[in-house]
């Protein structure tokens, strides 16, 4: 409140330093005006629940039109694969067959003396994984050619016909 | 528009948060010019508790031609008399006479706490005069407008209650 130019006494002075109400007493008399001006305000008042309504349909709306875009995009996306993608993963399918045989058959001849070339044949393999991880990293970066798509069919290719060594040399043997 | 314009303008668009904003701004001087008249301290709430009510009800009232403080201290007063009124009597034979006295602008003595006491002697219109003028600072035309009395009413009021202050303080100094 601006204070009148004809006040002659400070106000600080005069109040003592009860006179100022403190802030509890200020909410207190604030909660009873309110209980008197805004009676019986109900929890959602009309305004409130038709808000509440709208906001639940707007709500079901992006859900249901989220999961059908999704669906949409997943069947796009599975038609319009690209070969080198689809080669892929028909090599890795066929990798990951042969991996579940492998361990059987390395396994079982442990002392036997081809041992030291089927080690040598799981360090063959070691090293086309290597080279494998490092092409793929390539192609998700930037690099998108069909060299680079090329080079990684031979070394699935290699990977795949070196199992297929270890797995026939443990059958034989065993 | 001042910034107490433009509130009021809100709350009569029916913005409530604008009538907070008004209460945080007023709530302190209306509590301690009323606690001046009350040492009960729920009354006093009670007081500023009807005041602001009164003035949120009848808002479309205020021409806006006076301070808002003004109007609310009206309605503090109302509120605080009529309650007053119940248990005692108020005569203010100079109030009701309306004499004009000439006001000494010099006419100044030392506040002090026994001044307070001195103060809680007189009648809610002298000590409302005395109080709104010298210390919340309001003209005389606004404490007539208030407590519906003549502005001469006011002055005499004013000036006979320093005066009566006065001898008490040359009498209090000569004991002492």
């Amino acid at each position: 409140m601006e204070r009148g130019k004809d006040a002659h006494m400070n106000p600080e002075q005069f109040y003592q330093g009860d006179d100022k109400p403190p802030r509890s007493t200020k909410q207190r008399i604030w909660r009873s005006i309110n209980h008197v001006l805004q009676p019986h305000r109900p929890l959602f008042s009309v305004p409130d629940a038709r808000s509440f309504v709208y906001g639940i349909a707007a709500s079901f709306l992006v859900l249901l039109s989220g999961y059908g875009l999704y669906h949409m995009v997943e069947r796009f996306t599975a038609v319009d694969r690209p070969a080198e993608l689809r080669f892929d993963a028909a090599y890795q399918s066929a990798i990951q067959e042969f991996e579940r045989v492998l361990p059987s058959a390395a396994d079982s001849k442990e002392s036997d003396p081809g041992q030291e070339a089927l080690e040598a044949r799981f360090q063959q393999i070691r090293l086309i994984d290597a080279a494998i991880k490092e092409l793929r990293s390539d192609i998700a970066r930037t690099d998108i050619s069909p060299v680079t798509h090329s080079r990684l069919r031979q070394l699935y290719g290699l990977k795949l016909r070196v199992l297929l060594e270890i797995i026939e040399k443990g059958e034989r043997q065993s | 528009m001042t910034d107490e314009s433009f509130l009021i303008s809100r709350i009569r668009e029916g913005d409530y948060a604008a009538f907070r904003i008004l209460y945080e701004h007023h709530v302190d001087p209306l509590y301690r010019f009323l606690k001046q008249f009350s040492r009960d301290r729920h009354q006093v709430e009670d007081w500023v508790q009807r005041s602001f009510i009164k003035a949120y009800e009848s808002l479309d009232r205020f021409a806006g031609r006076s301070r808002f403080s003004t109007w609310l201290f009206a309605i503090g007063l109302n509120e605080m008399r009529s309650d007053r009124r119940k248990t005692q009597t108020v005569f203010l034979e100079e109030a009701a006479l309306g004499q004009s006295v000439t006001e000494d602008p010099h006419e100044h003595f030392a506040w002090d706490e026994l001044m307070r006491g001195w103060l809680d002697q007189l009648d809610d219109i002298r000590r409302s005069v005395f109080i709104l003028h010298e210390v919340e600072g309001f003209s005389h035309a606004e404490i007539a407008q208030m407590l519906q009395i003549g502005e001469s009413a006011s002055r005499t009021i004013l000036s006979r209650t320093r005066q009566w202050l006065k001898v008490k303080w040359n009498e209090e100094r000569t004991h002492t």
